[in-house]
């Protein structure tokens, strides 16, 4: 009689739990995206080039390694543009699809190029303001990450 | 001179000192009928205990249901409001001054 009681229980406990995960599934689909697989890290890695592009910095992923716990995913990204982009580049890094910790970021101007004396000279068009470009490298840690 | 036959007995009846079967007969129909009667009401209250019980456990079960719908709501929430964030970046004029002008 207890046996066919927990056979009861165990069965409805199965529907119950099949019928949440149906209920959920889409969910589940779209929160999947938000995590980067192990075995699979080219789609967060695209993401990182494609948030590059978009905040118009040039962005090299320079090294990608899984933190000794495996609790995440350490990248260093080095990036050059124009502070303001540099600046998006970080804001977007910061609100991007995955959950990102930026746990490091080295930035420095790089060296500016000559100007010609010659924009002093009467006559002669004044050469076009160029916005400093500076070098940044971020350390990022992908705290969304299955191992 | 009579000649004395012997006489057919007529009439049947038991003695009053003997027991009456149709009294215990009905003595009997009457507690299977009462017997009957108390097995359906036990049947339909054990019914109800066991429809309450089973109607409990499962509240109990929605209630420690392993899939947490609202945390995963939270997190796609938090998830949304970073991508409007985003939008908001990319499309924004504002510029930052460089430090070093």
């Amino acid at each position: 009689m207890v046996d066919i009681d927990n056979e009861i229980l165990r069965r409805e406990e199965v529907a119950l739990l099949n019928k949440s995960i149906t209920s959920i599934k889409q969910d589940r689909d779209l929160l999947a995206t938000h995590f980067a697989q192990g075995s699979d890290i080219v789609p967060f890695l695209n993401t990182i080039e494609s948030i590059a592009r978009k905040s118009g910095v040039k962005a090299e992923i320079s090294s990608v390694d899984v933190l000794k716990d495996k609790s995440g995913l350490l990248v260093k990204v080095s990036s050059s543009g124009t502070f303001n982009n540099i600046y998006k580049f970080l804001l977007l890094l910061e609100n991007s699809p995955y959950e990102l910790d930026v746990s490091g970021l080295n930035l420095q101007k790089e060296p500016s190029a000559v100007v010609s004396d010659e924009s002093g000279i009467e006559g002669v068009e004044p050469a076009p303001v160029v916005e400093p470009k500076w070098q940044a490298l971020f350390t990022l840690k992908l705290l969304s990450f299955v191992p | 001179m009579q000649i004395n036959f012997f006489k057919i007995k007529k009439s049947f009846k038991k003695r009053s000192t003997s027991p009456d079967p149709n009294f215990y007969w009905k003595i009997i129909m009457f507690s299977v009928f009462v017997l009957i009667a108390a097995s359906f009401a036990f049947g339909y209250h054990m019914f109800n205990l066991t429809k309450e019980e089973s109607q409990s456990y499962l509240e109990n079960t929605k209630r420690k249901s392993p899939v947490e719908k609202e945390r995963i709501q939270k997190a796609l929430d938090a998830f949304s409001v970073k991508e409007k964030r985003s939008l908001e970046i990319l499309n924004s004029t504002n510029s930052i001054i460089d430090p070093s002008l």
